[in-house]
């Protein structure tokens, strides 16, 4: 008897597997196809009873942030929450780079965050995927975007529907370490006046040789490097929404070349090595005090100053007779369609976007997108700290952002630079190589994205 | 003794084989060990300090405290133990069924246990990431946990292997005096078989401990993870502390020592049952 | 003897306890074996990133597959480890094994520290050997190749290289095989090693004339199963791969394995039908391989018997 129990238990519990996994999966197929299925409007029901009965909302925000940042991040939204007493933000940051694969994950399973960062290269990976909420059918929508710079606000419009609020301007520069030029013995560069390929190659050389023991003259960003140097020749690396490889002209040739040069030139960290080592990487490569020129954005100047630093932004190289553009990344906030917390979601991303927290924004992270605020942050940084800002000025009207591309396409490039540098090809193969391989590669990603 | 000086030289020949392998095999860890009492700059000193001084040994109380590295420790563990219950028992079970009993296709199923054995997961990761997906399991260590009441094909085949070399006259006697087909597996067959239940949680153990693929696609909490996740992506607050995160390895190597000591009375009996034909 | 009817109870008895036993095995089989593949077929055809609707598109997703160069590398690399490893694991293991069966001088020590190493976590493994195999002057390899006037090497970086060192990492999960081959030597019976003896046998003389035949099956298994695990070779190359901030498998593609593969397919650039066309020939790699060895075996197992009766 007493087996036949066991036996018997032992297939309830099978087939109360079998029986939930049958409705569930029902339920959740409803879900990906009309946005919320039974399950969710009961749970949304019961929110808003609780809603009703404590006047209290919570919701959840996702960002990427590590160390000091997350802290500078929390600081931003505990502003947010004191002038929103009723609207509580629960927040989660990740590294960068667990980042987009947990957005993800979470979006599919339908347990993403009600507010969500963004890079507009990551945002634009779900253009047609109808996750994100259109904007514009909120409440003062218009007037919110109204007063953000047209550019930032474009490049989240899919066909009239605003699937993201921008939020801020990542850009990094080229910093010097004053102290270790003038250990070299070299005149510090202009902070306003970009300087050619050959007269940074120049530079890093005199520095190189200056320099003592194992200190490296620059770790440079390698990537944007090359982008901003194909831009300042007028032949970018990708058109802008990254649907044609554009850089396999004579113009670009010469920036690919300006690039070899500079990478090559025995004073910069080498190129597979860039990300990890001795000296840091572009970002961190000031603090490490072995080098004198890293490439870096305002996010770094904390860690610099507590590394007594002696720090200086200056302009990015540019080809000979070409203009001053810079990189730079668009950064953004969604409201996924599955939230449950629409309208304080959207209080948040308001906030988020007006003048107040715009200017609280740029204190301790990008550049700002809100008019008033850019040029206000612009002014008191630059007389805050003219060292750190000067440099970021000579571009200031032409920040380029950065177009998504799909990870083989990147694979691709990096292994055409180091190819490159190390003069397996020449830059008039790296350009041909590009575009023959590559623009298959963006071919595909844009039509596995596309409608 | 007609080769004596024949053998003496291959003795000599294989320790100091043994010797030189010991030693390329450890280097790597005393690099390890000795990297994570330093500083950044220690670290990329060239010579090498191998007796760092001063030695940091506060990287340790930071990974393990500040950096909430126990986290991690404490989720391979419940992972872990979990599945050994779970598999171990459900697998005994099983193979309890396999080994005493005839029914139809018994052979024909025992073979197609053996198969799933040699075969590789990959097939159904996908359809079962999905699955998992649908029933709303993603972010929770059901998908982990849950298949292992079915049994591992691997365990089923070991301890029935074992089983079937237990003699059947206790367990017939125990029939006789009436006990249920489960109690005579719970109190006959389980106490003999201690040994390859042992080494079956040993194995479960460790496979679960060192599993990647199945925690990375399933969770995506880093509060969640496991030791073998979680050192994939352990950052920490300043920028490349590369010397915290080899402390984090340091911490990851201790569970294993531990599981080595107490692995050590078994395993010489357990891998002799592995080789049961 | 007029009990023919309470007997053939039983037997029904024991029928329906031996069924009900092994049922859960049996659903297990259906609902994550089966059930699973069933739908990992279909997947093949369609294309799905899970937000939006599954579309059929037909045999487009294998033409994807297998007309991608990475795919290739993911292939070449994931045999490279696989033969490399199993080599080094059957090969290597069993002279090990042979070596430590002879209790002499410091035989426990040693194979505590050969053993060891295979208890330790994938990633652990791998991000502790990144600075052993780091580039430049700083790794520490490169310092011996320096030591030795030796010119530096690129190890993870240079593409068709950095296969190499996941190979070379099977040196420290050699334990795990050596502890198996060991306790199948030791279970050898003394008297045919006495005998090889008086034959005359010396101690290389009785390892393969001995050792490899009685050790024959225990080689099938294990090599199957190394065979297996290679093909599945996953953490490893992830954890180096980490290094690069491509977030792709590793400069030019040179970490990729077929789980890797499989995995930046499904994961990271959420393409499922790609992802179950690689998870396939995964599957249909290591049936070939498993059948070649049982092959294979079968000629060595008639040699073995001959020698041991």
């Amino acid at each position: 008897m007493k087996t036949m129990k066991a036996f018997l238990s032992l297939s309830l519990i099978m087939a109360i597997i079998l029986v939930t996994a049958a409705c569930s999966s029902g339920n959740s197929s409803s879900e990906s196809s009309a946005g919320s299925g039974g399950g969710s409007e009961a749970q949304q029901s019961e929110q808003s009873k609780e809603n009703a009965a404590e006047k209290e909302v919570t919701i959840r925000y996702l960002h990427w942030a590590s160390g000091q940042d997350e802290v500078q991040f929390r600081a931003w939204l505990d502003e947010f929450e004191n002038s929103h007493p009723n609207i509580k933000v629960e927040s989660e940051f990740l590294p960068y780079d667990t980042y987009n694969s947990k957005v993800k994950t979470d979006l599919i399973s339908g347990n993403a965050a009600d507010v969500i960062g963004f890079t507009s290269s990551d945002w634009f990976a779900y253009t047609y995927s109808n996750v994100f909420l259109d904007l514009n059918t909120l409440p003062g929508a218009q007037e919110v975007f109204g007063q953000l710079t047209e550019d930032s606000v474009a490049a989240f419009n899919v066909e009239g529907a605003q699937l993201g609020a921008p939020t801020g301007v990542g850009r990094r520069v080229p910093f010097i370490n004053k102290d270790l030029f003038a250990k070299a013995n070299v005149p510090l560069p202009s902070q306003t006046e970009p300087m050619t390929a050959a007269q940074w190659v120049d530079m890093m050389k005199k520095v190189q040789a200056g320099l003592e023991g194992d200190m490296m003259a620059a770790n440079l960003f390698p990537e944007e490097l090359l982008y901003s140097l194909a831009l300042s020749a007028g032949s970018p690396v990708l058109s802008l929404d990254g649907k044609k490889v554009m850089v396999n002209t004579p113009e670009g040739i010469k920036a690919i070349q300006a690039f070899k040069d500079i990478m090559a030139s025995g004073a910069q960290v080498p190129i597979l090595d860039v990300w990890k080592g001795a000296y840091g990487n572009p970002d961190s490569a000031l603090t490490t005090g072995k080098v004198a020129i890293g490439w870096t954005g305002n996010w770094s100047l904390n860690a610099m100053k507590e590394a007594n630093i002696n720090y200086m932004s200056i302009p990015a190289p540019i080809v000979e007779g070409g203009k001053v553009t810079q990189v730079g990344y668009l950064n953004s906030h969604v409201i996924p369609v599955a939230s449950k917390n629409k309208e304080a979601a959207w209080e948040l991303v308001k906030w988020m976007s007006s003048k107040e927290g715009q200017l609280s924004f740029g204190k301790f992270s990008d550049l700002p997108v809100n008019k008033e605020a850019l040029a206000e942050t612009l002014e008191t940084l630059q007389a805050g700290d003219p060292n750190a800002f000067t440099g970021f000025a000579a571009a200031k009207e032409s920040v380029v952002a950065t177009p998504p591309f799909p990870s083989d396409f990147d694979t691709l490039r990096t292994g055409l630079q180091s190819k490159l540098v190390s003069d397996k090809v020449t830059a008039q193969q790296f350009a041909e190589q590009l575009e023959k391989e590559g623009q298959p590669m963006l071919d595909k990603y844009q039509a596995n994205i596309g409608k | 003794m007609r080769h004596k000086s024949g053998l003496l030289a291959s003795k000599i020949f294989i320790f100091s084989f043994l010797a030189l392998l010991s030693f390329v095999i450890l280097v790597p860890f005393a690099y390890l060990f000795t990297s994570s009492l330093k500083t950044n700059a220690q670290y990329f000193k060239i010579p090498i300090e191998w007796i760092p001084s001063p030695a940091l040994w506060s990287n340790y109380s930071y990974v393990f405290v500040e950096l909430k590295f126990y986290v991690f420790m404490w989720n391979s563990t419940f992972l872990a133990a979990s599945s050994v219950v779970l598999s171990v028992l459900s697998s005994s079970l099983i193979a309890y069924g396999f080994a005493r009993f005839k029914f139809p296709f018994r052979n024909g199923m025992f073979i197609i246990v053996i198969a799933t054995m040699m075969l590789p997961g990959q097939v159904t990761m996908l359809p079962l990431f999905i699955y998992f997906k649908s029933i709303g399991w993603l972010d929770s260590y059901k998908p982990l946990l849950v298949p292992q009441l079915f049994g591992s094909a691997y365990l089923i085949f070991l301890i029935r292997q074992f089983y079937i070399t237990l003699p059947r006259e206790i367990d017939e006697a125990a029939k006789i005096d009436g006990c249920g087909y489960l109690r005579i597996w719970w109190h006959v067959i389980m106490p003999q078989a201690k040994p390859v239940l042992i080494v079956s949680a040993l194995f479960t153990f460790l496979g679960s401990w060192k599993d990647v693929f199945g925690p990375l696609i399933y969770l995506s909490d880093r509060s969640s993870y496991p030791l073998a996740v979680g050192l994939l992506y352990f950052t920490s607050p300043t920028y490349n502390a590369y010397t915290l995160i080899l402390v984090a390895i340091v911490i990851a190597l201790i569970p294993t020592l531990l599981f080595f000591v107490l692995s050590q009375k078994y395993l010489n009996k357990g891998v002799n049952i592995a080789n049961l034909k | 003897m007029g009990s023919g009817r309470s007997k053939m109870g039983i037997e029904r008895r024991e029928k329906l306890a031996g069924l009900l036993l092994v049922s859960p095995w049996m659903a297990g089989f259906l609902l994550f074996g089966i059930f699973p593949m069933a739908v990992s077929g279909y997947l093949t055809f369609v294309k799905w990133d899970f937000l939006r609707e599954p579309r059929w598109i037909g045999l487009s997703n294998f033409e994807g597959v297998f007309r991608n160069p990475i795919f290739y590398t993911a292939l070449k690399n994931t045999l490279i480890i696989t033969f490399g490893s199993s080599l080094i694991y059957l090969v290597l293991g069993v002279v090990i094994a042979a070596m430590l069966a002879k209790d002499y001088l410091g035989a426990n020590v040693f194979r505590a520290i050969i053993f060891l190493p295979s208890l330790v976590i994938g990633t652990a493994l791998a991000s502790m050997m990144q600075p052993v195999f780091g580039n430049g002057k700083y790794g520490l390899l490169n310092q011996v190749l320096n030591l030795l006037g030796l010119p530096y090497q690129s190890w993870l970086t240079e593409p068709g290289q950095a296969v190499w060192v996941i190979v070379a990492m099977s040196f420290w999960f050699l334990g795990s095989g050596v502890i198996i081959y060991l306790a199948g030597i030791k279970g050898i019976d003394p008297s045919y090693f006495e005998a090889a003896m008086i034959d005359g046998a010396n101690g290389l003389q009785q390892f393969y004339k001995v050792t490899i035949p009685l050790l024959t099956p225990v080689l099938l298994f294990q090599s199957i199963m190394g065979i297996i695990g290679g093909l599945q070779v996953f953490d490893l190359a992830l954890t180096l791969a980490s290094e690069f901030k491509t977030g792709g498998m590793g400069n030019e593609n040179s970490l990729a394995t077929l789980v890797f593969y499989l995995y930046t397919l499904a994961f990271r650039d959420y393409n499922m039908g790609s992802a179950a066309v690689v998870g396939w020939t995964i599957f249909i790699v290591s049936l070939l391989l498993s059948l070649v060895i049982f092959r294979l075996s079968k000629k060595f197992q008639l040699f073995g018997e001959e020698e041991s009766k």
